[in-house]
């Protein structure tokens, strides 16, 4: 493939949560890694989709590749230039190269100024015509995106969700941009204008010959509008490829999970749907290791077990929950008023807790049952450190140890996760059919 | 006796510009322990619809006229104290945004507790026993601890599930569903309906749920109302809706939906926009945007008919009915789509083609 037009390198951007100068300067401040060292390429032409979940940093990336927000570290490079290098001035002259849409089609206008304005801002800032020119290049941007010209004296507040996108895409369009980046763009909008905004920038982009970064996090829509996919989680791309390796196997756990859950719209669909376990964990302290371990249902067992993959599934949960937690209130699901946590005998509190988590009260692993049952002892004891120390030494898998690379999978597809290794002996690989986890 | 009745509902709002016609002589019914589907795009009246089954419709609002019967009661003819005891109690709603719907200054646990309180005289330990009973069973871990949480230290899902918890804590017959997962994320949205059907389920409640969502419809539900400015344009078991869809709206709308594993380049689209409420186009209020309108269209308005007889569906019992001409004959041409369901691709989801040459 040809070079790159837009290319992100080890690109990171911090934020810090530090509210205020007495926060910064006792050291009370945290770093939010919300985009985390990301290797991104954007080739002519082409339309790359970002997908992830709310908070998993897609719109930061997007802002930070054209440096609405600055980027902590990294580069970005357009046409091989680096843009995180630009003074100001020189900044400005490339955006017109390089164009924004907005998610918010209600926030991102001006209700101040009417529509011809809007559109001849960037005409203005960017010195690219004046007076009668200016005028017939508004109404031609007007018709372009589908709206009429004669609208152009008329204020946002007058145009409908769908006419406002419009004129946000013409916004973009009036520097006559090479590359936009989209964020968002349709999640906003009813599903018959949605396809409406869509079948719009796909003319676009055959007549102007543009290159799209299309940020979203509906599935289908991004699966209909893209020749590649990024798959975000927790600020890093866990899977990318054409659209059709993302969709097909070998999937990263993360991607086949989002794509299970997609709801069908066929009454008589009966899908198995991949249920995570868990939240998504705060982005100040990511897990260790695979990012995705805490909630993947393919997590991989140690060598040394052989056990349902389920089961082991739900050990990680026990050992995640006991961890953070140091009462057993936290631990042991009390719904029935009679036990009493405070005299709880052995026997009662390794029922509850197993039940809590959905374990047998024998581990099909005669090792792992080992480690557990003292865990019990210590916990029945109070004891949460010995016991904390126990599940962390005896349940670990090499997910959360080492920080899985992007493995290519295929010329153009690349995996990070350790499933993927080229070390064949994960016992995990191997266990997909039982890997359908639940909570 | 179907345990909800909505006949001839009409809700106006009088605003600056003109009466807003939100809801017009919406007729529906549904029966114990159904799931009910409402479907369409913003300002097609759904939620205005749900507010009114609780009479919680304010100035500018107003409910015009029409019965809505819950148990053969007619809840518009009820006093405000005799509604106050159903709502929540026997008719509980669960909102599209959980933080809003959530009081930020009482724990999560006291507000659920609350309701329980006032609604089944349970004393102050009872109802919290019962409240953290009901806070694991939606799938809150740490029930116990997570009782005196104030909701800002959930997370989106988790706020949704506590208000799920809140709606099913009176154990009610009819649960109101406006939007529960649209602010909520793909796998998160998947557990939470998955929850939904469960408990709707185990507590034998009937669900009416509100989406723009057809993914979410064919996945819960099983009868469907699709509904366009205000009125319902096509009434069908959930099945018949997506592979024998009658009016052409529906058939817009399931064909602009993009589907995994479809090639096509384009997307078929419905041209234009939602029509004003203030002022519906006269005649069918979809013949603007529908590739079939003939003028017969513009002249008369159609009423639900059972898309086989043709009658109207108030005379006869019907369980697939459309709101279009097509059925009652006044139309010279035909409606020329086709449904193809799609065996090779991953998703053998019914899809909808328009052909013919008046697209």
């Amino acid at each position: 493939m040809s070079e790159p037009i837009l290319e992100a390198r080890g690109l990171k951007k911090y934020y810090d949560t530090a509210s205020g100068f007495m926060d910064s300067m006792l050291g009370r401040s945290n770093k939010v890694k919300a985009v985390d060292d990301i290797d991104l390429e954007l080739h002519e032409g082409e339309t790359l989709g970002v997908v992830g979940e709310s908070g998993c940093g897609k719109t930061t990336l997007g802002r930070t590749m054209l440096r609405l927000i600055e980027p902590t570290e990294g580069s970005v490079y357009y046409k091989g230039q680096d843009l995180t290098e630009l003074s100001s001035s020189e900044l400005r002259d490339v955006r017109t190269d390089i164009q924004y849409i907005f998610q918010d089609p209600f926030s991102s206008l001006n209700p101040r100024m009417t529509v011809g304005d809007i559109i001849g801002e960037p005409l203005d800032i960017h010195g690219i015509a004046e007076g009668q020119e200016r005028d017939e290049r508004i109404y031609e941007l007007l018709e372009t995106v589908g709206l009429n010209p004669s609208h152009s004296h008329r204020y946002p507040h007058e145009f409908s969700g769908g006419q406002r996108q419009r004129i946000g895409i013409a916004r973009a369009l009036a520097v006559d941009p090479e590359v936009i980046i989209c964020d968002e763009p349709v999640s906003a909008l009813d599903v018959s204008v949605q396809a409406q905004i869509l079948n719009l920038l796909e003319d676009l982009q055959e007549d102007f010959g543009l290159s799209y970064i299309f940020i979203a996090h509906d599935l289908s829509v991004v699966e209909h509008i893209s020749d590649r996919i990024a798959v975000m989680y927790l600020g890093k791309i866990a899977e990318t490829g054409t659209t059709d390796e993302v969709f097909e196997p070998p999937y990263h756990p993360y991607a086949e999970a989002l794509l299970s859950a997609i709801p069908e719209p066929d009454p008589l669909w009966d899908g198995e749907q991949i249920y995570l376990s868990g939240s998504v964990p705060s982005p100040i302290d990511p897990p260790t290791g695979c990012r995705f371990h805490t909630r993947c249902p393919r997590v991989i067992q140690p060598e040394e077990y052989n056990m349902p993959q389920k089961e082991w599934r739900q050990l990680m949960d026990f050992k995640q929950r006991l961890l953070t937690s140091d009462s057993l209130k936290s631990i042991a699901q009390v719904t029935d008023e009679t036990v009493d946590l405070d005299s709880i005998t052995r026997d009662t509190l390794d029922e509850l807790i197993r039940r809590e988590f959905d374990l047998p009260m024998q581990l099909s692993d005669m090792q792992a049952e080992q480690v557990i049952s003292q865990a019990v002892d210590r916990l029945t004891e109070e004891n949460f450190e010995d016991a904390r120390a126990l599940v962390a030494d005896g349940f670990k898998s090499p997910c959360e140890q080492v920080d899985p690379e992007l493995q290519s999978t295929g010329t153009t597809h690349r995996i990070a996760c350790h499933l993927y290794d080229d070390d064949p002996k994960q016992p995990g690989a191997t266990n997909t059919s039982d890997a359908v986890a639940d909570d | 006796m179907a345990l909800l009745e909505v006949e001839d509902l009409t809700v106006n709002f009088y605003t600056q510009d003109g009466t807003v016609n939100a809801v017009d002589n919406l007729t529906y019914s549904i029966e114990r322990g159904e799931k009910f589907g409402v479907v369409g795009e913003s300002g097609a009246g759904k939620s205005v619809t749900a507010l009114s089954l609780m009479r919680l419709i304010d100035s500018p609002g107003h409910i015009e006229s029409g019965e809505i019967r819950f148990k053969g009661q007619d809840i518009l003819s009820m006093s405000e104290d005799e509604v106050r005891s159903i709502r929540g109690n026997e008719i509980a709603m669960i909102f599209q945004d959980a933080q809003t719907a959530l009081n930020p200054v009482y724990s999560v646990g006291e507000q659920i507790a609350e309701a329980m309180r006032h609604h089944l005289d349970y004393s102050k330990s009872e109802a919290k026993e019962e409240t953290i009973d009901l806070l694991a069973k939606v799938g809150i871990p740490e029930a116990r601890k997570r009782y005196s949480d104030y909701p800002h230290e959930f997370s989106g899902g988790m706020q949704q599930r506590a208000i799920i918890a809140m709606a099913l804590s009176c154990d009610p017959d009819l649960l109101i569903c406006d939007e529960p997962t649209t602010a909520l994320d793909v796998t998160i949205e998947a557990k939470i309906l998955e929850e939904i059907e469960s408990l709707a389920e185990e507590f034998d409640t009937a669900i009416q749920l509100i989406t723009h969502d057809l993914g979410v419809i064919a996945e819960i539900c099983d009868r469907v109302m699709v509904m366009y400015g205000g009125k319902p344009v096509e009434k069908a078991p959930v099945e018949e809706l997506f592979y024998d869809p009658k009016h052409p709206y529906t058939v817009g709308l399931m064909s602009s939906i993009p589907r995994i594993g479809d090639s096509t380049d384009r997307l078929q689209t419905i041209p234009g926009k939602m029509p004003d409420l203030v002022e519906l186009p006269p005649g069918c209020s979809f013949h603007p945007r529908c590739p079939y309108a003939e003028e017969a269209c513009t002249l008369s308005e159609p009423e639900l008919l059972d898309t086989k007889t043709g009658k109207p569906a108030s005379e006869v019992g019907t369980n697939h009915s459309a709101a279009c001409l097509a059925y009652s004959g006044d139309l010279t041409g035909e409606l020329d789509y086709s449904v193809t369901v799609n065996e090779d691709s991953k998703s053998n989801a019914p899809a909808s083609q328009i052909t013919g040459d008046n697209q």
